[in-house]
Order: C-alpha cells, then structure tokens, then sequence
C-alpha cells in the first residue's frame, strides 16, 4: 500500500493484514514515522517521537506474529501516547518544564495494558500545559496545530493525540478528560474520543489535574478502532484506587447490533445554548440519520446541567489547585501566566463550596443516570463551537469550548465524540453520545451505527 | 456577547469571594471568573436543597 493508504487505515482493517503477515508491523511502524517525520514539523503533534524503541517493538511483533504468537488487534499497531502518562525509560513531561528531565522506572496501567496487547508506542503527544486547558497552545513544548487548518488549534488538552490521529501520525492515541480533554480535541480534529464512566479504566501513572474528575481514555479514527483500544484498556487496577472491578465486555461483538426501535434521546436545554448555527445544523442532520436507522429519537429533559456545570467546576479548579500548590509556592515560574493564573483562582473557592459541589454531585448524579436509563444513548454537541484560529483568543470561548462535556466527567457516565460534519470554514463538528453507567458498549455502538450511516470519518484532512 | 468591566470583575471577587484584586490581576482572570462568581451563584442556590444530601465519596477504605 502506499503511505498514505497504509498510515490512514483503520486498526480493524490493518490488523487482519497483520495477523495474516500479509503486512509487516514494522512496514507499518516505518510508514508512521516516514509521516511524522514528514508532517511533525508542523503539526507539532508530539513532544517525543520513540522511533528506535518503536522499531524495536514492530520487530519483536514481526517476530511474534511469524512465530504463531500473534496477541490480538493491537498487535503490531503504533500508538501515541499523551505525555501526562508515565512511561519507563521515556522522559514524561506533562507538558510542563517541571517534569523537564523526568524519566519514570514505571509504566502507567494504560500504557502497560497497550504494550501487553502488542502496541508499538510511537512517541509521546504534546497537550495542554498540566492537560489545564482546552487549546494546547503548550508555550513551553509549542503550539499544537489542527492537521485540518494548521492555523487553528485542535482543541485540548489532549491536542497532540488528536492531531497525531487525524494527521495519519498514530493510528490511535491515549487520552485524557477532566472536562473535555479527550472528547473536545476529537470534535476539533474530527475523529473519536471516549471518555469511560468513572472508575473504568485506571489513571494509575497519569498526572492528576483533578483526582474525581479525571478519566483515561481512547482517541481514533474510527469507533470500531475505540472499541478495541477499550477493550485493552479496560479492567480494575488496585493501584487505582479510583478503579472498580466491574466485568468488561467484548466492545467489538456488540457494535453490529441495528438501531431499529433503539430510544435517542436529545438533550436541547443547556446543550444547544449559544451554539454555532453550523453546530447545530450538525447535530440536527444527524438526529435524522438516527430517525433513518429506525430509533426512536425525542426530546429528554436532563437535571440542571448549569448546576452540574458549576459545581463540576468548582471541583476541577479546587482539586487542581490542591494538587499543585507545592509546586505553585515553591516553583511559581515554572507555570506558564494561563495555567499560574487559574491554579491561583482555584484557590478562590472555599472549603465549603467544594463540599457543596461534592454533596450536589451525588443528588445530580442520582438524577442524570434516572434520566438517561430508559435511553439506548442521549446526545448532543460534543463542542458549542469548531476550532477557531489560535491567534484569535476570545476569553468568553475559554469557558465554552468544554461546557457540554463537563458536566458528564462530574456526573461519571460514559460519553463519547464522533465527527458529524464541518462548518463552512472546513473544521470539523462532533456529536456526544452519552451512555448510562458503565454502558460504553452501548455508546459505541449508537455512535458506531450512525458513523457506518455517514462519511464523515472517511474524510482526510490537507496537512 | 458583552464583556464585564474590570471593574465588574473585581466587584465579583470581592463580592462572591472575598478577594480584592488589582486591574491588572482583573484582566488576567477575565476568562474564568465570570463563569466561577456564576458557579458560586448557583451552588449557594442549591444549598437549601441539600438537607439530605451527603457528598458523592472521596474516600474510600482500603480492603486490602
């Protein structure tokens, strides 16, 4: 195949190819890093690029694979890896100079998982500084630039992933979501994000933004391809005292189910609130396609979302500030003036707001799964708006560009981006699936129906 | 949409959360502080409604 073929392929496509040794993981690895090399120059996806030990890998895979022990649908696949997740021997930054020359002896769980099912680790992705931001315009590590326009941002934290996997850098990419940071950089650069239900994939090894708001999670180019990182990902992690044992189910069987009388339900109120025309538009195309697949789609009422909103705020900033007010006393210039200024506000809040937040999460939470539970899926807007230029800093967008998601990482359900359009201006534009408790099969397969309905996700961007 | 004032975001950190700022601390914090004096707005809001709620847990005993 030629480079561009082989590097924007699925992982469900790539690896029957694979596993048959019609296909070499290193063939593959080397395309990948051909295309970085090529492309990260620009794009300024990665922070790191492992290109030896990511040849080592794809050999060992080569060999494996010849040798009859091939290990599943990630065998053999190059994955980036989102620099907040410590990987051994691997400077892990974060994306902050204080953790400049931190080289970790450990693997995070998410990382290990990825290399016990066969993934070749490309490198390291670029975010948001301390993933404390929606636009990954790093100062210390450069700006992140969306594969779709170079001039406009790919959304964040988890930036440096999604330009990676909508780039053809990556075939999928480890992300992280305290308020947006895996589902927001998806919709921006036009792949897929999953944000797990709390407690579903471990965060052992990952920087904490916000220790109860924070989630680990997949980004890919196609549903089936999230479907299957999920798979190695997900499980209890005792080292993760935020894991729970819950049994993991086979994510891929259960795509192909029809939507025929499926319930999709529309959360208008809050959602759609100041939302581009063109967002809108979007997501109102595609409750269409749903109606077309044969689903009941109707109007729900979700609980009080700008409650959920503003305690889940209160939450991320209070948390965050906490964790880094060592760092914040003792190394105030090792922040840059974004991040320095909104750990000092999250020092703003009281005790007892936090303890509100936290007592609000519990009657909200109790609320949003009763509303949700009759529904195959709710959606709405992953994103208000697309990525705007990165030059054109409008503070207002500071606050939009997660209101949808954030209150789905304090409520804890699953929730998931897949593209569903772009604006006239050529960015792309995301639909949120959200799912009830631990139902990440049930998301997938409502976002994979209506991606098998669209072509959407066939499309490649320029850069 | 409009922008509050500097003077309108010092009003909301002196008033909501007890902090006076400089105008220049003001416009640095423009971005989030509107949206957090609305978050502190509405958690007062809801307190009444609380009685009976607990917080959703932080904390958790280990077993092993």
């Amino acid at each position: 195949m030629p480079q561009p073929d082989v590097v924007f392929s699925s992982i469900a496509d790539l690896a029957p190819q694979l596993a048959a040794g019609d296909l070499s993981p290193v063939d593959v690895t080397q395309a990948v890093l051909a295309r970085i090399e090529e492309h990260d120059g620009l794009l300024n996806a990665y922070i790191t690029v492992m290109a030896d030990s990511a040849m080592h890998a794809a050999r060992a895979a080569e060999s494996a694979i010849l040798a009859g022990n091939y290990l599943g649908p990630l065998h053999g696949i190059p994955i980036a890896v989102k620099d907040l997740y410590a990987t051994r021997g691997v400077r892990t930054t974060f994306g902050s100079p204080l953790f400049a020359d931190w080289v970790p002896d450990y693997d995070a769980t998410v990382v290990e998982r990825l290399k016990q099912a066969g993934a070749v680790i490309v490198g390291k992705a670029n975010l948001h500084e301390l993933a404390f931001g929606t636009t990954s315009a790093n100062p210390h590590h450069g700006v992140v630039r969306n594969p779709w326009d170079p001039q406009c941002h790919p959304g964040g934290s988890s930036g440096g992933s999604a330009a990676a996997v909508a780039g053809g850098l990556a075939y999928g990419a480890l992300g992280s979501d305290t308020g947006a940071s895996i589902r927001q950089p998806a919709a921006c650069c036009g792949i897929v994000g999953l944000k797990p239900t709390y407690g579903r994939v471990s965060k052992y090894g990952a920087l904490p933004l916000s220790w109860s708001m924070d989630h680990a999670g997949p980004m890919t180019r196609t549903v089936a391809d999230a479907a299957l990182m999920m798979q190695a990902l997900a499980g209890h992690d005792p080292r993760d005292p935020g894991c729970v044992s819950h049994p993991t189910p086979d994510y891929a069987a259960q795509l192909h189910q029809n939507l025929r009388n499926a319930r999709i339900g529309v959360a208008r109120d809050f959602f759609f609130d100041e939302c581009d025309p063109e967002v809108s538009q979007a997501v109102e195309a595609a409750l269409e396609v749903f109606r077309d697949l044969g689903a009941i789609v109707e109007d729900v009422e979700l609980p009080d979302m700008r409650a959920a909103r503003a305690a889940g705020v209160t939450i991320m900033f209070s948390e965050a500030a906490a964790y880094h007010a060592d760092d914040l006393r003792q190394r105030a210039e090792a922040f840059s003036d974004e991040v320095r200024d909104q750990l000092e506000m999250g020092r703003f809040y009281t005790a007892v707001q936090y303890v509100q937040a936290q007592r609000m999460r519990r009657v909200l939470t109790d609320q949003t799964i009763q509303a949700v539970s009759p529904y195959d899926a709710v959606v709405m807007p992953t994103s208000p708006i697309p990525a705007t230029p990165i030059t054109a800093s409008v503070p207002a967008h500071v606050s939009l560009r997660p209101r949808n998601t954030l209150p789905f990482n304090f409520v804890s359900l699953p929730a998931m981006s897949v593209p569903c359009g772009f604006a006239n201006s050529g960015m792309p534009i995301g639909l949120q699936v959200v799912g009830k408790p631990f139902d990440e099969a049930g998301v997938l397969r409502v976002g994979y129906a209506y991606e098998q309905a669209t072509e959407w996700h066939t499309r490649r961007p320029t850069a | 949409m409009s922008q509050p004032s500097v003077a309108e975001l010092q009003a909301i950190a002196r008033d909501i959360f007890g902090r006076d700022l400089s105008e220049e601390q003001a416009e640095r914090y423009r971005g989030r502080l509107p949206v957090m004096g609305q978050a502190a707005h509405v958690i007062q809001e809801w307190e009444q409604t609380l009685a009976d709620a607990s917080p959703a847990a932080v904390h958790r005993t280990p077993v092993e």
